[in-house]
């Protein structure tokens, strides 16, 4: 093994993650090559360093503010509730906003089918008017937008 | 019958609150830990913490309980830490050869007047440490904390950041060398003096 190769293989070799033939082949190396044993002198160096870190403390007051944050935002018992019996409220509200709808839309339809009946013949006494050789029809005063029969005789009578 | 019903949900949505708590508290100085060396500060540790015990609890029904609550928390802790920054925009790496010892670089440390653990950041130890492992690309430096602060075996790391074992060695590696080579450039006597004391 080169020195190339044992530096690439150091760490693996500082941690024994290296697979046994090639550990070996590294401590063989090392015992005799200056460089390859500084460079992994300083890399023991890093790994005792980070190894010896103190680990940092939370603050005193963390435990409980940590609880307190963590179940509000994971355990509300009405939303656990909720959450169960939302496809019911969904399929609940989707109902009634389809029987409003189809009401509305019924509404709008019966109100066009009984518009022109009601408003073109306000005044019955102009219907009892129209003889049976005469021709009718109806339409708007394009003056003042009022529902009107127009009469006219038929001229092959 | 519904409400019996209703009832027996509720007492078990109650046992498995009352023993995530039990975990937290257990746990929570480690995930802290491993948090701050993540973010390196306190509020953004404490917000990592918090992140991760939510998730934790809502994918509980994944956990394996063959494997440590720890191994599986960090992983947890690993991934949130990465979504958070990717959330804020801020997955920017700072490469050793632009950071300079007059400060050419911000590095991402605790205020040191306002945080908690001023004492701790004012160790002589911990400060260079953490400044130098700030200035890595997040999978040198998770992997990097994982093993040497956390003592991790690799394919622990490798289970945690969901990769090889080949890739955790390489990141470990290079990030070891980052880790002396910044140190070096930027606080060769503290590196010495480490040294000298092995």
């Amino acid at each position: 093994m080169n020195c190339k190769a044992v530096q690439a293989r150091l760490s693996a070799y500082l941690d024994k993650e290296l697979p046994g033939n090639e550990h070996t082949a590294v401590r063989a190396h090392v015992f005799d090559c200056a460089s390859c044993r500084e460079e992994m002198d300083s890399l023991a160096t890093i790994k005792q360093m980070l190894g010896r870190c103190a680990a940092p403390e939370p603050a005193e007051c963390f435990e409980e503010r940590l609880i307190a944050n963590v179940m509000r935002q994971v355990e509300p018992p009405r939303k656990q509730w909720n959450f169960q019996f939302r496809p019911a409220f969904t399929f609940a509200g989707i109902a009634a906003c389809s029987m409003v709808a189809t009401l509305l839309v019924l509404q709008f339809v019966l109100k066009a089918d009984s518009a022109p009946v009601t408003q073109t013949t306000p005044d019955r006494s102009i219907a009892f008017d129209i003889q049976r050789d005469q021709i009718y029809s109806v339409g708007t005063d394009p003056m003042g937008g009022i529902p009107v029969i127009n009469v006219q005789s038929d001229p092959n009578r | 019958m519904l409400f019996a019903a209703l009832r027996e949900r509720t007492e078990v949505v109650k046992d498995r609150a009352r023993m995530f708590e039990g975990l937290i508290r257990d746990t929570h100085k480690q995930a802290y830990g491993l948090a701050y060396r993540l973010t390196g500060n306190p509020s953004e540790a404490e917000d990592l913490v918090q992140e991760s015990f939510v998730r934790a609890f809502r994918f509980f029904d994944k956990y394996d309980d063959r494997l440590p609550f720890t191994s599986w928390l960090y992983r947890i802790i690993s991934n949130t830490h990465i979504d958070l920054i990717r959330r804020k925009g801020r997955l920017k790496t700072t490469s050793l050869d632009n950071s300079g010892p007059e400060g050419t670089t911000t590095w991402d440390v605790a205020d040191e007047e306002s945080s908690p653990d001023r004492e701790l950041m004012n160790d002589s130890m911990a400060e260079p440490v953490q400044k130098a492992l700030l200035s890595m690309n997040e999978d040198f430096r998770t992997a990097v904390i994982l093993a040497d602060v956390e003592g991790m075996a690799y394919e622990e790391v490798a289970e945690i950041m969901k990769t090889s074992v080949g890739t955790v060695r390489s990141r470990i590696h290079r990030g070891r060398k980052q880790l002396r080579d910044h140190l070096l450039k930027n606080s060769p006597d503290f590196f010495g003096r480490f040294a000298n004391e092995l």
